[in-house]
C-alpha cells in the first residue's frame, strides 16, 4: 500500500469525481504527502478541470512517496455512484497498480470494496494556459446554472459580461434569444470585482456540461473573466479547490 | 413490440428504428404534408428525428437534438408527434411498424484531416512546422500568367521562399508548377527564391525533378495541420 486517504463522507469525493468526468474519462491523480491532484484538459482541449484536495480533508491521510495514479474517471464514478453515507478509504498497491475503494458504514458494521485496476499513464504534464483574469464574481451556483440552462433554450453558445453591476448570460438563437441579469445587490450575487466591463463566447455544450456536474459541490461559483479569453469557474470546497477553464468561441 | 417497449426505450434514451408505412406532416419554419409510403424512421439517443425515403441519403424530414417526442397508439396506427420549439412533425404509421430498439455507444472523436486551405492556415499559425525561422508574409500570391502561390515568405537569413501546400503525395507535375512559379517571381522581382513543396509523400519521379530543380520538400500531413488547428482553437493558444 503506497497511498491510503480516509475521507469522512463517500458522497463528497462522488460529487468531486462527477464534477472532474465533465472534462474527462481518463486523468492522472498525482499523490504527494500533503495533496492530492487532478489536471487535465478533455480530448478536444477546450475545456480543463484542476483539483486539489489537501490531506487536512482527509481523516486519515498516508502517501510514503509521490504517485501517479492513471484511471478511467467513468469506471471510478460508476463505483462511487454506490456511495452513501459511509466513510470512503482509498488505497492504491502501486505494485499490484490497483486501486481499492472502501465504503465503511461505521454504525451498521457494513464495509463494501471495490477494487480498479490503474491504467497505464500515457498523458504528458497537461500544459496549463497562462491567464490572468480582469474580472471576478461569486454567485449562487444554482442561479448560474439556471441561465446556463435557459441558455441551452435558444443556442448552442452564450456571451458571459461581467460589469461593476451585474453578471449577464446573452444567447442568440436562429428563433430566439435569451438573457438572464444577475445584478449586484441582489441576493444571487456575492461579489463583483471588476474595473471594466468583459465579455466573452463560450460552447454551452461545454459550459453546461461542467456547471451541471458540479453545481451539488458547492452554493457557491466563482467566475473570472477577461476580454475574448478563457473562463475560469471556481467551485469553493472545504481543504481543496475545484477549478475549470473553458476555452472562448472564436467570433 | 408493445408501445410500452418504445416508451421506455425514448425514456431510456435508446436508439430507435421504425419502418413501416406512414404519412409525414410538418409544421414550423415552412410547412411540409407527405402522402403516404413506406419509410425508415430514425429516433437517435439525443431526441434528433430522420425520416428517410428509401432513395437518397439526405432525410425527407428531420428535427434536431432535444426534440420533445410523444408516442401514442391510435386507431389508425401508430403516431409519432415530434416537438421543438415552435415547430411540430408528425408521423402517423399504418398499423404497428416493425421497430429495433438498440442501445449504442460511441464516444470517439470524429476527425477530418486538413484540407488544402486549412494545411495553409496551420503553416500561418505555426511557420516553425516548414522550417524554423520561416516567416510567411502573403498567401495566394498571384503570380504572372502561371497562378498563385499558396504562401510567400522569408527563410531566417532573409531568403524569399515560395511554398506549395500539398494535401496527397506530390507528383512532378506539382514541381513543375512550383518552378513556374518561382521563374514569374524572379522575374519580377529580380530575386531567386528557395522553393519548398510541403506534402504528406512525394512520388519518385518528382523527387528526382526536386533534385534537377533545387526544389526542396517538407513532409506536412493534412493530420499534422488539424492538430495544430484544432488546437488554436481550444485552450493551447493561450498556454504561451
Amino acid at each position: 500500500m503506497s497511498f491510503r486517504m480516509k475521507l469522512p463522507t463517500a458522497d463528497f469525493f462522488a460529487d468531486i469525481v462527477k464534477a472532474i468526468s465533465s472534462v474527462v474519462d481518463e486523468g492522472t491523480f498525482i499523490v504527494d504527502e500533503n495533496a492530492i491532484r487532478l489536471t487535465s484538459m478533455d480530448p478536444a482541449h477546450i475545456s480543463l478541470v484542476s483539483f486539489e484536495l489537501q490531506k487536512s480533508a482527509a481523516e486519515e491521510y498516508v502517501c510514503e512517496k509521490p504517485i501517479e495514479i492513471s484511471v478511467s474517471i467513468a469506471e471510478l464514478l460508476k463505483f462511487l455512484r454506490r456511495a452513501g453515507r459511509e466513510a470512503l478509504t482509498l488505497e492504491y498497491d502501486e505494485e499490484k497498480r490497483r486501486l481499492a475503494l472502501i465504503f465503511a458504514d461505521q454504525a451498521g458494521g457494513k464495509i463494501r470494496t471495490f477494487t480498479l485496476n490503474a491504467l497505464e499513464t500515457t498523458t504528458g504534464k497537461t500544459p496549463i494556459p497562462n491567464l490572468s483574469f480582469e474580472a471576478s464574481c461569486r454567485l449562487n451556483a444554482a442561479a448560474f446554472y439556471e441561465a446556463v440552462s435557459d441558455a441551452t433554450l435558444v443556442s448552442d453558445y452564450t456571451r458571459i459580461t461581467i460589469s461593476s453591476d451585474a453578471v449577464t448570460l446573452s444567447s442568440k438563437g436562429d428563433l430566439g434569444t435569451h438573457q438572464t441579469r444577475l445584478a449586484k445587490g441582489g441576493t444571487v450575487v456575492y461579489s463583483i470585482e471588476t474595473e471594466r466591463e468583459v465579455s466573452a463566447t463560450f460552447s454551452l455544450t461545454y459550459l453546461d456540461k461542467i456547471v451541471s456536474s458540479s453545481k451539488s459541490l458547492s452554493d457557491e461559483i466563482g467566475l473570472a473573466l477577461s476580454n475574448n479569453k478563457p473562463i475560469k469557474l471556481s467551485f469553493p470546497i472545504p481543504s481543496g479547490k475545484l477549478e475549470f477553464l473553458i476555452a472562448p468561441r472564436i467570433e | 413490440m408493445s408501445e410500452k417497449t418504445l416508451k421506455e426505450a425514448l425514456e431510456s434514451n435508446n436508439l430507435i428504428i421504425l419502418v413501416g408505412l406512414c404519412s409525414v406532416r410538418y409544421e414550423g419554419r415552412a410547412a411540409s404534408r407527405l402522402g403516404w409510403g413506406e419509410r425508415l424512421v430514425i429516433i437517435k439517443n439525443d431526441k434528433s428525428v430522420l425520416v428517410h425515403r428509401p432513395t437518397g441519403y439526405e432525410p425527407v424530414n428531420w428535427q434536431p437534438p432535444n426534440s420533445r417526442i410523444e408516442i401514442e397508439m391510435g386507431q389508425e396506427g401508430l403516431k409519432l408527434v415530434v416537438r421543438r420549439r415552435s415547430e411540430r412533425l408528425d408521423v402517423s404509421f399504418s398499423g404497428t411498424p416493425k421497430m429495433y430498439i438498440f442501445s449504442l455507444s460511441d464516444d470517439a472523436q470524429f476527425e477530418m484531416y486538413a484540407t488544402e486551405d486549412e494545411m495553409k492556415s496551420a503553416v500561418l499559425l505555426q511557420p516553425d512546422i516548414v522550417e524554423p525561422g520561416f516567416k510567411p508574409f502573403a498567401e495566394e500570391r498571384q503570380v504572372f500568367r502561371s497562378g498563385r502561390i499558396d504562401l510567400m515568405g522569408r527563410d531566417r537569413e532573409g531568403r524569399l521562399v515560395i511554398l506549395e501546400l500539398k494535401k496527397a503525395r506530390a507528383s512532378r507535375e506539382d514541381i513543375i508548377q512550383l518552378q513556374k512559379y518561382a521563374s514569374s517571381i524572379e522575374r519580377e522581382l529580380g530575386e531567386k527564391p528557395r522553393t519548398i513543396v510541403a506534402a504528406p509523400s512525394i512520388s519518385s519521379k518528382a523527387s528526382s525533378v526536386c533534385r534537377q530543380l533545387g526544389v526542396e520538400f517538407r513532409c506536412l500531413t493534412p493530420r499534422m495541420c488539424s492538430e495544430i488547428l484544432r488546437r488554436s482553437r481550444g485552450l493551447d493558444r493561450f498556454t504561451f
